[in-house]
């Protein structure tokens, strides 16, 4: 990443303890930051604007820990985002509850609205790739990613061997980063 | 599985937090932020935060670690690729005497200054109209007209506001003098009003508002 680069600039800012940079990264990230951290909470979702605050509290005592060179701002922050709200369900949820909560969600997962979105928006090749994956890949994708279970419990949602489930995942997230390298390389 | 697909399960089970610690600690950092950058890219369905979040938020953030006082004026997304413009503008800090303060003023200066630039903080106090009016009719005060978006008025001993704003989102107030201009904000008006506090209000000329960086409003300084 080139000495020049907004990110580069901005953290450097961040580290010196410019507020307005807090500010500015606020106003370009809260909305997804709160978006993904409402969808992971499902039922927790009134607990969405703490997990918010912790990304941002954190981010701003911590600025070195985000490293311009290793990645996207946006990436670092909902990477973030996803475990503190995955944080916040394990501990709060019964495993019990979250498989029933999973269960219902399967065909929501399958016709959900980011479904729709994916197929029509062509906005990056991880998207595209997301969309055309065989769907048994992209429903555990989903259901790790926008509902924060583990392996295991994917497994116990789909009825499927644990072993199973990885596999998918794995092939899938394979397919998604080769998209993401070859457009990242791409002129 | 073999030892390179273990390898792989374990970053992507990190990227995913989909895994227990103690069988994701050993995988690879930066494969684990390759897929966090993948996982960066799937869509989400944004939510708009509530719109005083921003301040209690960056307050609890400034809690924990007090800014330096050195800022940079509020940049849109656009601005940021703009950023080559903005490095070509020297930036310096104003030290301000309020801790509390949330907003510093910074010097915008292009070239060399031939004389020192006033200080200056956005007042964090409540100020009612009683109290513009007597600023306004303080020996030595002066007063101007931002157009159709507000008035001015700085008094001689630096308590200074502007008021009558007819703008609901945060805007900057420059004070301009011969040595350069002192901005302060962005800050968001309180009851149509922000009021501010300069140390040499004699060498301010010109009040100006600004709004992402551009001029919207300026008013010469006079006697009432």
């Amino acid at each position: 990443m080139p000495e020049d680069s907004p990110d580069r600039i901005w953290s450097k800012r961040l580290v010196a303890g410019d507020e307005n940079a807090l500010r500015e990264a606020y106003r370009d990230h809260a909305p997804a930051v709160l978006g993904l951290a409402t969808r992971v909470l499902g039922s927790f979702g009134g607990q969405a604007e703490d997990v918010l605050q912790d990304v941002f509290v954190r981010l701003w005592e911590h600025p070195d820990h985000f490293d311009p060179a290793r990645g996207r701002l946006r990436s670092y922050l909902l990477a973030m985002t996803h475990s503190r709200a995955v944080e916040r369900v394990r501990a709060e949820d019964s495993q019990r509850r979250r498989l029933e909560a999973a269960g219902n969600q399967l065909v929501d997962v399958a016709t959900d609205p980011t479904r729709a979105l994916t197929t029509l928006d062509s906005r990056s090749a991880v998207q595209r790739v997301l969309a055309d994956l065989p769907s048994e890949q992209r429903i555990a994708i989903e259901m790790a990613y926008y509902r924060g279970l583990s392996y295991r419990d994917v497994a116990i949602a789909l009825a499927e061997p644990e072993g199973t489930v990885r596999y998918r995942i794995r092939a899938g997230m394979q397919k998604m980063r080769a998209a993401l390298q070859a457009e990242e390389v791409s002129p | 599985m073999n030892d390179a697909s273990d390898a792989e399960d374990r970053a992507i089970a990190r990227a995913l937090d989909a895994d227990s610690d103690e069988r994701t600690r050993a995988a690879d950092p930066r494969v684990v932020d390759e897929y966090r950058e993948v996982l960066g890219h799937l869509p989400i369905a944004e939510v708009s935060p509530a719109p005083d979040l921003e301040d209690r938020i960056v307050g609890a953030a400034l809690e924990r670690r007090a800014a330096t006082g050195t800022t940079t004026p509020m940049e849109t997304p656009m601005e940021r690729k703009r950023s080559r413009v903005l490095r070509r503008i020297r930036v310096a800090s104003l030290a301000t005497a309020v801790a509390a303060a949330i907003v510093v003023g910074v010097i915008l200066a292009t070239g060399t200054s031939p004389a020192p630039v006033p200080s200056a903080r956005v007042s964090l106090a409540t100020v009612r109209r009683a109290q513009i009016d007597s600023l306004a009719r303080a020996p030595g005060s002066r007063v101007g007209t931002l157009g159709a978006i507000g008035r001015v008025v700085l008094a001689s001993n630096g308590n200074g506001a502007v008021y009558d704003l007819k703008v609901d989102t945060a805007v900057a107030v420059g004070l301009v003098s011969s040595g350069g201009t002192t901005v302060i904000g962005p800050a968001l008006p309180r009851g149509g009003v922000i009021a501010f506090v300069v140390d040499h209000p004699e060498r301010v000329r010109t009040v100006t508002l600004m709004r992402q960086g551009s001029v919207i409003a300026s008013a010469a300084l006079s006697a009432p």
